[in-house]
């Protein structure tokens, strides 16, 4: 009896020493309010299918030929002929009272006004539109604009395109006077009925957005219902393009396409939920994109015989890994581990950059742009595939600005070349690059160095500068291969690429892998200082100060190339330059790629 | 916990009672579904204590002191002159510089007329720590500095970045003057720590703002009240990823301003008559939608003597990113007493 009794006797009390032990952690005393830990605050990811990231879509591939979209077609001509006229504006002509022409006129022949309609190097006309003429609210009278408590007072928004500039004149109709000219950098009026149905024209047309949403929307279906205007507001804070967001409701959820009125292309789109008070802009779309699909997801790449995955690091830019042709593991994994770059006429003046995810990342270059597979072409015939990745500054191509740009190109014959390059545009045109590239060969390998027709092999970690000398092809001075002979020859670039490059002369280290202990494997912190200008760019610390032998391990070939830049006009390399361009400034890139081929030993 | 206790001794007196009279099989039933009904509740408040919601603020354990009324406005404005200055020869215009990069560490800069450099001053310790952050000083002309990791970490390490320096008014030296405990491990997702610092001269106290060990998913960032007199922690607000920080004297009282991370907010939050730090934080003002990129946060926050609130912004996504590609963008606030809430008056473009 006493058995079967004392479960009953002591239930209660464990039943209550439960919710004891439940509000007493609840009344747990502390000292320190306390905020809740939370994920990166964002409703637009909270559930299906504001879950997914969104699309990026390539701007190269917008929505078709211009003929398809009439409205775009028609605003382009407009500006075409805009910019032949000696004031350069593209004017508001349609539903305009005598005093809004009369006010529009009495601005664009204001010299104020037209302080930044060319470009003031080549004198190039800019991209210039009226977007809005509008009575001048007595809250936004100053005292320069006193006269307009009196008088009739319009104010007139002019949009640059080029240089995402506003310029807003106040003007007295009654007077017939220019009261004042003022500059908004950065800003966008609001954009006109005109461009308003353009946004739509391209929105509508996208497949994407069909694709979407089910369905090829109207322009009528561009309507938030909450907000009962058809456009969102959005950013291209990257571009520094004027974008808008025709948004779409379905059910719960708004999807909200990107337009870039200034290409006239649509950037991407994302789903959101109703009322989301975060707008969807270039930069966050970009950054959630690549941050979900590349940052924290490693993709599968099998093409041409090749097979690999591939993932974007936090500082060790695009690393491929689990590389194999044929079925035969190659190479464990590649990246770009630094950028060193030093400028020769300021002494110890320069920058050793990371490039990586967008953010929280050690990375001072972004990735802003997905990963693209393209294929690889040598004359008109496709060799092979190209997996490419570019980092960039918002500001590139101004000064002290960045592009990286890191590409694997895998040949059909087996050939491998992990490829880097600078497009500028820097701090100035005294610049060296040494981007450090770090690539770990799968399984126990031999390096030698040809001497005549005979290999020297290395028998302990070290280093070597590949010389300027012209290369033979027939006779690649390096190799690494397994013991049975079998693996690459390496041949450094001396100028025979055929890609633009002059040349690496570049430090080689080769270092041995260690199974229990991680030198790079992981990714890796800067790891050497920007302006040293011999072989201490990093990987010697893996090295010094008593080199290890080479003998029956596995090893990490270090590349780092030296690419000296240049500014001087016709003999641009390492170097970037923004022109104007039919009223908006596009970006000539000057390239400087460098890296080793690997052929295989075996045909 | 006295109700508790309370219970307990309940549930003591209840093992001395009679056996019940109902039979055995409904004691079982009764027993059954009591123990899943009050395993239920248990789970249910064990795991809300184990998530803290902003909806149910912890609760001090003692009622704060609020009963001292202080003039609006900052609360910096005792700070004095560092004493060592004056031993290098240097004039009361000279200055302690964290922005001559690439310069690493604290400078001292003297200027003439013109704002020339005449000439510079660095103690071999103040190069130690790699790049700082603005100097903070005291009351007594102690500097107090925060690493700041510039383009890279090769000088500032991950696992120094939540140290507070000090540079001594009298010696003129820099050492270490507290490590302040983070919430979690560094990682390779954010190579920072202290974001920001700031002196409130009413209760001698340091504010610090850390995001040291947050990542991309997961906010464990901290704000610290400093003893400035001993660097002891007096008071701390766990899981908030914080930048710029600034104290002000208002209308209802001593409030503790600082930027949010993550997101463009400006939050304030009581501190009571000993600069601890009272309920929940709130919104003042967003800086979403201004600026060159309508996602700035707020990096420094200062008021003037007019009672101007500037609030200096920067892009920042937990990245490494140059300061020469950033855009920033000076807004200024002005304080209304009878709402005790700020206004946007005027914004400015920093290049």
């Amino acid at each position: 009896m006493v058995i079967v009794k004392k479960p009953a006797n002591i239930l209660p009390l464990f039943l209550l020493l439960s919710l004891l032990l439940g509000a007493c952690n609840r009344s747990e005393p502390t000292a320190t309010p306390s905020m809740p830990a939370t994920t990166i605050a964002d409703s637009t990811v909270a559930s299906s299918p504001a879950a997914d990231p969104g699309l990026l879509i390539p701007r190269a591939t917008s929505v078709g030929p211009v003929q398809a979209l009439p409205l775009l077609a028609a605003h382009e001509q407009q500006m075409r002929l805009a910019l032949q006229q000696p004031i350069p504006i593209l004017t508001l002509q349609t539903g305009l009272d005598d005093n809004q022409r009369k006010a529009q006129e009495l601005a664009i022949q204001d010299p104020r006004f037209q302080a930044d309609l060319h470009d003031p190097a080549t004198g190039a006309p800019l991209r210039n539109e009226i977007f809005g003429i509008y009575p001048l609210r007595e809250s936004d009278v100053i005292s320069a604009t006193a006269a307009c408590h009196q008088n009739q007072c319009l104010r007139v928004e002019l949009y640059n395109y080029a240089i995402n500039l506003t310029t807003l004149a106040v003007v007295d109709v009654t007077k017939q006077t220019v009261l004042t000219v003022v500059k908004v950098p950065y800003t966008q009026p609001d954009i006109p009925p005109a461009l308003t149905q353009i946004a739509l024209e391209i929105a509508t047309n996208a497949p994407e957005v069909a694709e979407a949403l089910g369905y090829k929307p109207a322009d009528k279906d561009a309507m938030m219902a909450n907000t009962k205007t058809a456009l969102n507001r959005s950013r291209c804070e990257r571009s520094e393009h004027l974008c808008v967001a025709p948004t779409f409701q379905k059910g719960e959820w708004a999807l909200w396409p990107i337009v870039d009125l200034t290409d006239g292309v649509l950037v991407g789109i994302r789903w959101t939920a109703v009322g989301s008070s975060v707008p969807v802009t270039e930069k966050k779309l970009q950054n959630d994109v690549i941050t979900k699909r590349y940052c924290e997801t490693t993709t599968p790449l099998a093409r041409d015989g090749w097979q690999l995955d591939y993932m974007l690091t936090s500082s060790d830019g695009l690393r491929i890994s689990n590389v194999k042709f044929k079925d035969k593991l190659l190479i464990d994994s590649a990246k770009l581990v630094d950028w060193h770059v030093s400028y020769s006429q300021r002494d110890g003046f320069g920058y050793s950059d990371a490039v990586g995810c967008p953010i929280f990342s050690q990375a001072a270059v972004l990735a802003m742009e997905p990963p693209q597979v393209e294929a690889l072409q040598e004359g008109n015939k496709q060799v092979g595939f190209v997996l490419r990745q570019r980092f960039f500054s918002e500001g590139w191509p101004n000064p002290c600005n960045y592009n990286y740009e890191q590409r694997y190109e895998f040949y059909t014959d087996g050939r491998f070349r992990p490829v880097v390059g600078s497009l500028g545009r820097g701090c100035g045109s005294d610049g060296t690059y040494r981007p450090v590239t770090r690539i770990a060969f799968a399984g126990k390998q031999i390096f030698a160095a040809r001497q005549g027709n005979n290999w020297q092999t290395w028998a302990q970690e070290g280093w070597f500068r590949d010389p300027t000398t012209a290369p033979n092809p027939n006779e690649p001075p390096y190799r690494i291969v397994d013991a049975q002979g079998h693996g690459f020859y390496m041949q450094p670039a001396r100028g025979q690429f055929a890609d633009g490059g002059r040349g690496d002369h570049a430090f080689i280290y080769v270092t041995r892998r260690h199974p229990d202990r991680d030198e790079g494997d992981a990714d890796l912190v800067t790891i050497g200082p920007c302006c040293n200008t011999d072989y201490h760019q990093g990987p010697e610390k893996f090295i010094e100060p008593t080199p290890e032998a080479l003998t029956d391990s596995e090893l990490t070939l270090w590349y780092v190339p030296e690419l000296k830049n240049d500014g001087t006009p016709g003999e641009q390399y390492c170097w970037a330059e923004s022109i104007p361009n039919n009223g908006i400034y596009t970006t000539k890139t000057y390239p400087c790629f460098s890296g080793p081929m690997f052929i295989p030993t075996e045909k | 916990m006295a109700a508790p206790a309370n219970k307990l001794s309940t549930a003591r007196a209840n093992r001395t009672a009679p056996p019940s009279a109902l039979p055995r099989q409904r004691i079982w039933l009764i027993g059954l579904l009591t123990l899943i009904l009050l395993l239920a509740v248990g789970l249910f408040f064990w795991r809300r204590s184990s998530q803290p919601s902003a909806a149910t603020p912890a609760q001090p354990t003692t009622t704060p002191a609020l009963t001292i009324h202080r003039p609006i406005g900052n609360v910096n404005a005792c700070r004095t002159f560092p004493a060592f200055v004056a031993t290098l020869g240097f004039s009361r215009t000279a200055f302690v510089s964290t922005d001559a990069r690439p310069q690493k560490g604290a400078t001292l800069i003297e200027q003439d007329a013109k704002g020339n450099i005449i000439r510079t001053y660095q103690h071999p310790s103040w190069s130690t720590a790699g790049y700082m952050g603005p100097p903070v000083v005291d009351k007594f002309g102690n500097i107090f500095l925060i690493p700041a990791p510039w383009i890279n970490v090769l000088d500032n390490p991950t696992i120094k970045q939540n140290i507070i320096y000090k540079i001594d008014t009298k010696t003129g030296i820099m050492a270490d003057y507290v490590h302040l405990p983070a919430a979690a491990e560094p990682s390779t997702e954010n190579p920072y720590g202290l974001l920001g610092l700031s002196y409130d001269c009413d209760t001698q106290s340091l504010y610090a703002t850390s995001v040291a060990g947050s990542t991309r998913n997961k906010e464990v960032g901290r704000i610290f009240q400093i003893d400035g007199a001993t660097g002891k922690v007096l008071d701390q607000l766990d899981n908030i990823d914080a930048f710029g920080v600034m104290g002000f004297n208002g209308a209802k009282g001593k409030r503790l301003y600082f930027g949010m991370a993550r997101t463009s907010d400006i939050r304030s939050i009581l501190l009571d008559d000993n600069g601890h730090f009272v309920g929940e934080s709130r919104v003042e003002f967003s800086l979403a939608g201004l600026g060159a990129h309508g996602d700035e946060k707020g990096q420094r926050l200062s008021v003037d003597t007019d009672k101007i609130l500037s609030v200096r912004s920067l892009e920042f996504d937990f990245n490494l990113i140059a300061p020469t590609e950033l855009r920033r963008t000076l807004f200024k606030y002005t304080y209304n007493a009878n709402s005790d809430a700020w206004s946007l008056a005027d914004s400015v473009p920093l290049q």
